[in-house]
C-alpha cells in the first residue's frame, strides 16, 4: 500500500468542499460586494482583529499559567482542578454569552451582590466569554504537553539552579508547538464564532458573510469573504509552519516517557495557586453552570422525552465522527512526518485543516454544494436523507482540532526514532502501531475528547445538513435561545454539559487505566 | 452499525405515500403540537427539519429537483421575497387560503401565505415616559427622544422589514432620514434581542424601544418573575393609527417547487390557517392569528385593537436588499 498516495486521496477528498467555496464565487453577481468594501468592510476587519487578539491574549494567558500550575506543583484540590479546568469547553461560546447576559443583567447575580452593573454586551464581554470558553484548548494541550516534558531537562535546569520563572520559560518554549496548536484552534474558533458576537453587537468577519448572506440573500459574495477569511488563516499557518520549524526543539533523550514529578510550594504559593485555579473554575464553569442548573429547575415541567433522543442522537454522532476524524487526521500526520519531501503533503494537510476557520454554515454551504451536485447528477438524495452528509461536514471541519492535539504530540518525537525504526527493516506499520502509537497515546485521547465535544455541542452544520427529523440537544438549545427562550434553552445545554462530561471523565480514567 | 444507518437513511428518501416533508425556520413547540394534530386527523405523516430562513432558501436553491421538501415555513415575509426570487417555489391556487388570509399578507400570485402575525410596535417606559410625543415611526427621529431610544441591530429581520415598509409608502429619502434620526436617538449601541431592549427600559438605559408584540407577550406569561415585572412596566403603543397603520410582519407558508407532495401539502396549508391551528399558534407564542375568525390570547387582547398596515407585504419586502444598505449607509451595527 502507497502511503502517500492514500494519503493525498483522503486529504483531496477533505478538501473537495473547501475549495468548491471558490468555484461558488465564480457564478455570482457582485454588486452587493461594492457595498460591503464601502460602508463595513473597515469595521469588520477592526472588530476581526480587535476580538481575535484579545482573546488569545487572555486565553494563553489563562490556560498556560493553569497548565503550569497544575501540572508541576501540589497544592490543595490539584488533582480536582486539573481536571476541573478543562470543563468549560463543554459549554458551547452561545450558550456562554447567554448564561452571562443573565448574571450580568439588571437585577442579575452579579448586581443583586455588588449593587452596581457593568456594561457585559460589547466587545470585551465578547472577548471574556470567548476566552473563557475556548482557553481549554491551550490549557490541554499545554498541560499534557508539559507533563510529558522530559524530567531529564529540568535537572538540567536545577543543575544550572534556574528560577522557577526561567524554567517556567524554557518549558514554554519546549511546548510551543502544542501551545501554538492550541492557540491555532481558538484563533480559528474566534474567527468562526457567530453566535456570540452577533448577540453582543461586535462587526467581525463572520457577521459580515452573515449579513451578505442572510440579509442581502447573497451567498455568492458571502462565499467571497469566507474565501478571503481562508485565505488569510492559510497564511497565518505558513507563517507558524515555518517558524515551528526553524526551531524545532525536538530533543533527544532515552526517558521520553518519563513524566515531570509535582513539586511542593510554600503557603503562600499553594493559597496563590489555589486561589488562581478557583478563580478561574468558577468564572469559566461554576457560575454559568450554576445558571443553567437554577434554569433548569425553574422550567424542568418543560422536560421532554425527546430530550434523551436528542442526547443519544448528540452521543452516537460525535462518537462516530470523533473515531473516525482521529483515524484520519493520525493517519495525514503520520504519512507527512515519514514521507520525504513531503511538501506537497505538508500543503494538503495544512488545506485540510481550514475548515476550522470557517464559520460552521459556510462549510455546511460548501458541503451542500458538493453533495447538491452529486445528488443531482446521479438521482441520490444524501442531502436531505443521510448522515453520511452530516459526518463528512463534522470531518472538514473539525479535522483541524485532531490533527493539532496529534501534531503537537509528535514534535515531542525525536524523527531519529523512525529512523531507527526504518533501519531495523520494520515496517511502516509497525512503526506507527508499536513505536508511534504508544508514545502518542496521551494525544489519542486529547484528540478523542476534543472532537468529542465539539461535536456534541456543534451547531450551525447539524443544522443544516442533517437528514429530516433528526435532532440534537445543541440545535434544540439554540433554538430556544434565538428565540430568546433562554430558560427554556438551559434544559438541553445542561444536558450537553454533563454528555461532555461524561465523556471527559470516562476518556480520562481509560487513559489512566493504560497509562 | 454504518451501513445499517446509512440503508435506513436512504430507504427515508423514497417518499411514502402519505407523507410531506417540512423545512421549516419556526421551531416552536406549538408547530410541534401542529404537526401532530393534522397527522391524527389525516393520516398523512409530518417530517421536519429546522435551520435558519436563508440556510433552508440556500439548501431548496442546492437540492434543487431532486429535493424532498414539500412546504418551506419561515417567519418574516423578506425570507419568502428571496426564496420566490431564487425560484424554490411554486405558486398555490386555493380558494381556503385566499379566503382566510387578507391580501396584504399572501403573495399575489400565490407564492406564500401568511399563517400568523406579529406587530413591530414602540414600548415605553409607564413609570415615567409621556407616550404622547410618539404617534407613527416617524417620531422616534424627534429630537426630544435623544440618548432615550432602544432597538436591535440592523441584522433583524423585523428592522430591515421595517424599514423596508416605509422605503415603499414614503419613499427612500424619508426612509434614509428615518434610518439616521433613529441612530441618533438611540442610548446604546444596537445588540441583544427584543427582550434585552425591554429589560434595558427596566434598567433606566433607554425610556422607549422598538418591539415585537409577541416578546412582551411572552414575557409577561415568563417562568421568570423578574421577566414579569420587567414586562408589566411597559407600556404600548401602535404607530401610524391616523394614517398607513402599525407594520406587522408574518410567519408563513409556501409550497416548495421540487414538491413531490402537492395535494398533501397544500392540505397542510389549509390546515395551518385553520380556526383549530390558528388557536393553537395564537395561543402558544402569543402571535396574532392571521384568520379573523380566530381571537388572539388574552395577553395580546389586552394591548387593545389597532389599524395594521395595509401597504401588501409582497410589495415592501421587495425594498429589503434597499432597506439593509440604507442602515449600512447611515452607519447602524
Amino acid at each position: 500500500m502507497n502511503i502517500k498516495f492514500w494519503a493525498i486521496t483522503v486529504a483531496l477528498i477533505i478538501l473537495v468542499p473547501i475549495i468548491s467555496i471558490f468555484f461558488e464565487i465564480a457564478f455570482g453577481d457582485y454588486s452587493n460586494l461594492e457595498h460591503f468594501f464601502k460602508y463595513l468592510f473597515l469595521r469588520y476587519i477592526q472588530g476581526t482583529f480587535l476580538v481575535a487578539f484579545g482573546v488569545l491574549a487572555l486565553s494563553a494567558t489563562i490556560a498556560v499559567i493553569s497548565a503550569w500550575i497544575v501540572a508541576n506543583y501540589r497544592f490543595p484540590f490539584v488533582n480536582f482542578f486539573e481536571y476541573a479546568l478543562m470543563l468549560p469547553l463543554a459549554i458551547p461560546a452561545y450558550i456562554f454569552s447567554f448564561c452571562y447576559v443573565g448574571i450580568m443583567e439588571f437585577q442579575g447575580y452579579f448586581h443583586k451582590i455588588f449593587g452596581f452593573r457593568l456594561d457585559f454586551m460589547n466587545i470585551y464581554g465578547a472577548i471574556f466569554v470567548l476566552s473563557l470558553s475556548l482557553y481549554p484548548y491551550i490549557y490541554m494541550f499545554a498541560k499534557t504537553s508539559f507533563k510529558t516534558q522530559s524530567k531529564v531537562l529540568f535537572d538540567v535546569c536545577k543543575i544550572y539552579k534556574l528560577s522557577q520563572f526561567k524554567i517556567f520559560r524554557v518549558a514554554v518554549m519546549l511546548s510551543r508547538p502544542a501551545i501554538i496548536g492550541g492557540a491555532m484552534l481558538v484563533l480559528m474558533e474566534t474567527l468562526s464564532d457567530y453566535g456570540t458576537v452577533a448577540y453582543y453587537g461586535v462587526a467581525t468577519f463572520s457577521a459580515g458573510i452573515f449579513k451578505l448572506w442572510f440579509d442581502l440573500g447573497d451567498s455568492y459574495s458571502a462565499s467571497i469573504l469566507a474565501a478571503m477569511l481562508m485565505v488569510l488563516v492559510f497564511i497565518i499557518m505558513i507563517f507558524e509552519h515555518i517558524n515551528k520549524n526553524s526551531k524545532g526543539y525536538s530533543f533527544n533523550t532515552h526517558n521520553i516517557a518519563k513524566t515531570t514529578t509535582k513539586s511542593e510550594l510554600n503557603t503562600i504559593g499553594k493559597t496563590l495557586a489555589f486561589l488562581w485555579c478557583f478563580v478561574i473554575f468558577c468564572l469559566a464553569f461554576l457560575f454559568p453552570v450554576i445558571w443553567l442548573v437554577y434554569w433548569s429547575i425553574m422550567t424542568i415541567q418543560d422536560f421532554k422525552l425527546e430530550f434523551i433522543t436528542m442526547a443519544g442522537n448528540s452521543l452516537l454522532m460525535a462518537i462516530i465522527s470523533a473515531i473516525l476524524i482521529t483515524f484520519i487526521s493520525f493517519f495525514l500526520v503520520f504519512s507527512t512526518r515519514i514521507i520525504k519531501n513531503n511538501k506537497l503533503n505538508t500543503f494538503l494537510l495544512k488545506t485540510t485543516s481550514l475548515g476550522y476557520a470557517l464559520p460552521g454554515a459556510s462549510i455546511g454551504l460548501c458541503v451542500m454544494i458538493v453533495f447538491g451536485y452529486i445528488d443531482r447528477n446521479f438521482g441520490t438524495q444524501f442531502l436531505s436523507a443521510s448522515f453520511v452528509v452530516l459526518i463528512f461536514g463534522y470531518i472538514v471541519r473539525f479535522l483541524a482540532t485532531s490533527v493539532y492535539a496529534v501534531e503537537s504530540g509528535y514534535a515531542k518525537i525525536p524523527k531519529n526514532i523512525d529512523d531507527a525504526s526504518l533501519l531495523l527493516n520494520r515496517s511502516k506499520f509497525t512503526l506507527f502501531f508499536k513505536v508511534h502509537f504508544p508514545l502518542l497515546r496521551h494525544f489519542f485521547f486529547l484528540s478523542l475528547i476534543v472532537v468529542f465535544i465539539d461535536i456534541v455541542k456543534e451547531l450551525p452544520l447539524s443544522l443544516i445538513l442533517r437528514p429530516l427529523g433528526f435532532e440534537t440537544l445543541s440545535i434544540r438549545a439554540f433554538f430556544y435561545a434565538t428565540d430568546e427562550r433562554l430558560y427554556a434553552a438551559a434544559l438541553p445545554s445542561l444536558l450537553i454539559v454533563l454528555l461532555s462530561l461524561v465523556a471527559v471523565i470516562w476518556l480520562e480514567i481509560i487513559s489512566r487505566k493504560k497509562a | 452499525m454504518k451501513k445499517s444507518i446509512l440503508a435506513l437513511s436512504l430507504l427515508a428518501g423514497f417518499a411514502l405515500a402519505a407523507e410531506i416533508n417540512i423545512y421549516s425556520a419556526r421551531h416552536y413547540d406549538a408547530d410541534t403540537q401542529l404537526y401532530k394534530l393534522f397527522e391524527e386527523k389525516t393520516g398523512i405523516k409530518v417530517n421536519a427539519t429546522q435551520a435558519k430562513g436563508g440556510e433552508l432558501i440556500k439548501k431548496l436553491e442546492v437540492e434543487g429537483d431532486s429535493s424532498v421538501a414539500d412546504l418551506f415555513i419561515t417567519a418574516d415575509a423578506g425570507n419568502f421575497y428571496t426564496a420566490k426570487k431564487k425560484g424554490v417555489l411554486q405558486s398555490v391556487k386555493s380558494q381556503t387560503l385566499e379566503k382566510i388570509v387578507p391580501v396584504q399578507y399572501r403573495d399575489a400570485e400565490g407564492y406564500w401565505f401568511a399563517i400568523s402575525k406579529r406587530a413591530r410596535i414602540i414600548a415605553y417606559d409607564k413609570r415615567n415616559f409621556d407616550p404622547s410625543i410618539i404617534k407613527n415611526y416617524q417620531d422616534l427621529t424627534k429630537p426630544e427622544l435623544k440618548g432615550k431610544l432602544l432597538i436591535r441591530s440592523a441584522t433583524a429581520g423585523y428592522n430591515t422589514s421595517l424599514l423596508a415598509s416605509i422605503i415603499e409608502s414614503e419613499g427612500v429619502d424619508a426612509a434614509s432620514k428615518w434610518a439616521k434620526g433613529t441612530l441618533a436617538n438611540l442610548a446604546r449601541d444596537p445588540k441583544g434581542g427584543d427582550r434585552d431592549q425591554a429589560k434595558a427600559i427596566f434598567a433606566g438605559e433607554g425610556q422607549v424601544a422598538v418591539m415585537n408584540t409577541y416578546y412582551i407577550g411572552l414575557m409577561l406569561n415568563s417562568p421568570k418573575p423578574e421577566d414579569v415585572e420587567v414586562a408589566k412596566i411597559l407600556g404600548v403603543i401602535f404607530p401610524n393609527q391616523d394614517n398607513r397603520g402599525t407594520h406587522v410582519n408574518i410567519s408563513g407558508i409556501a409550497l416548495t417547487k421540487a414538491s413531490k407532495n402537492k395535494e398533501n401539502a397544500i392540505k397542510f396549508m389549509e390546515f395551518m390557517v385553520s380556526p383549530e391551528a390558528q388557536k393553537i399558534l395564537a395561543g402558544i407564542n402569543y402571535e396574532y392569528p392571521v384568520n379573523t375568525a380566530v381571537e388572539p390570547s388574552d395577553t395580546i387582547k389586552a394591548f387593545g385593537k389597532f389599524k395594521e398596515d395595509s401597504t401588501p407585504l409582497y410589495k415592501s419586502v421587495e425594498k429589503i436588499s434597499e432597506a439593509v444598505k440604507i442602515f449600512d449607509m447611515a452607519g447602524w451595527k
